[in-house]
C-alpha cells in the first residue's frame, strides 16, 4: 500500500511541476494578445496571472519537500 | 459611446475610424465556470479526504492532492478570467468586430465591413429571470448577403437594447451614405451609369 501512496504522492508531485510551466508560458502567451489584438492588459489581469505563478511554485516547493519525507519515512 | 473602449489600443481598428461601441461578454460569463470549478473541487477535496484520512491514513498524501487540486482550481480559474479578458466585440462606424484569443489554444477575429453587407434585421433576446434582472442578452443581427455565417451573434452582452440602437443607427448612416451610388445598366448594354447623374438627390429601383 506504502508503494502505491509514493507513486500517487509523485504523480501529483509531476502534476504540479506541468501546471507551473503551464502557468508561466501562459503568461508569456497572454503579454502577446497586446501585440497581436491591440488589448492592454488590465494591471489586476497581470497581477493574477503573477499571483498564480507564485501559487505554483510554492506548491512545487511544498510537494518536493513532502515527497522527499515521504520517501526517507 | 461605452468607456470600456479605453482597453483599445488602436490595432483591431483602422485610422480615422470612430469606436461606437467597445464590450466584453457580461461577467457572468465568467461567473458561472468559477462556481462548476469551486463545485467540482470541493468533490475532490472531500474525495480526497475520505481516501487519504479515512480509509488509508496517509495525511502527507493528503496534504499534497489538496495543494495539487487548489493549484489546478486556481489555474482554471485563471484561465476562465482571461478567457472572457480576451473576448471582446467592437462596433465601429464601419465594420462590427469579434475578438477572442485563448492564450495557448485558440485565436480568431471576425470582421464584418458595414459597407458590403446589407442589415436585414437585428435582434435582441433577452431570456431568463436572471438576465432581465442583469440586463444580459444577445443581439443576432442577420445580413442579406452571404457572409461566412450569414448572421453575426453578439452574445451575454450588457445593455443589449442600448446596443442594438447603436448598431441600428450604424448600418442607417451606412446605407445613408451609399444610397446615392446606385449602380445600372444603360440601353446600349454595355456600359453602366450611376443614378445620382440622372435624378440627384432620389433613389429609385431599378428592373
Amino acid at each position: 500500500m506504502k508503494i502505491a501512496l509514493v507513486f500517487f504522492q509523485f504523480f501529483l508531485l509531476f502534476s504540479t511541476v506541468f501546471i507551473a510551466i503551464y502557468n508561466v508560458l501562459y503568461k508569456k502567451e497572454t503579454k502577446r494578445a497586446k501585440e497581436e489584438l491591440g488589448i492592454n492588459l488590465h494591471p489586476r489581469v497581470i497581477s493574477i496571472l503573477d499571483l498564480n505563478i507564485g501559487l505554483s511554485i510554492l506548491a512545487v516547493i511544498a510537494l518536493t519537500a513532502l515527497s522527499f519525507i515521504i520517501l526517507t519515512r | 459611446m461605452q468607456k470600456d473602449e479605453k482597453f483599445l489600443n488602436g490595432i483591431l481598428t483602422l485610422p480615422g475610424e470612430e469606436v461606437l461601441v467597445a464590450k466584453r461578454q457580461h461577467w457572468l460569463t465568467f461567473v458561472t465556470p468559477l462556481f462548476s470549478i469551486t463545485s467540482i473541487s470541493l468533490l475532490f477535496v472531500f474525495s480526497s479526504f475520505y481516501l487519504f484520512i479515512i480509509a488509508f491514513f496517509s495525511p502527507i498524501v493528503f496534504i499534497s492532492s489538496i495543494t495539487a487540486i487548489f493549484l489546478l482550481a486556481s489555474s482554471l480559474a485563471t484561465k476562465s478570467i482571461v478567457d472572457w479578458y480576451f473576448h471582446v466585440y467592437v462596433i465601429t462606424d464601419r465594420k462590427i468586430l469579434e475578438a477572442s484569443y485563448v492564450p495557448m489554444f485558440s485565436h480568431s477575429i471576425c470582421d464584418v465591413l458595414l459597407d458590403q453587407v446589407r442589415c436585414t434585421e437585428i435582434d435582441v433576446n433577452i431570456n431568463g429571470i436572471f438576465n432581465e434582472l442583469l440586463n444580459n442578452g444577445d443581439i443576432s443581427v442577420s445580413f442579406d448577403r452571404p457572409t461566412h455565417q450569414e448572421e453575426f451573434i453578439i452574445k451575454s452582452i450588457e445593455n443589449p437594447k442600448e446596443i442594438g440602437n447603436i448598431l441600428g443607427h450604424a448600418f442607417a448612416s451606412v446605407v445613408k451614405e451609399n444610397s446615392n451610388t446606385l449602380w445600372y445598366r444603360l440601353k446600349d448594354k454595355k456600359n453602366f451609369g450611376m443614378i445620382k447623374e440622372i435624378f440627384p438627390n432620389q433613389s429609385m429601383g431599378v428592373n
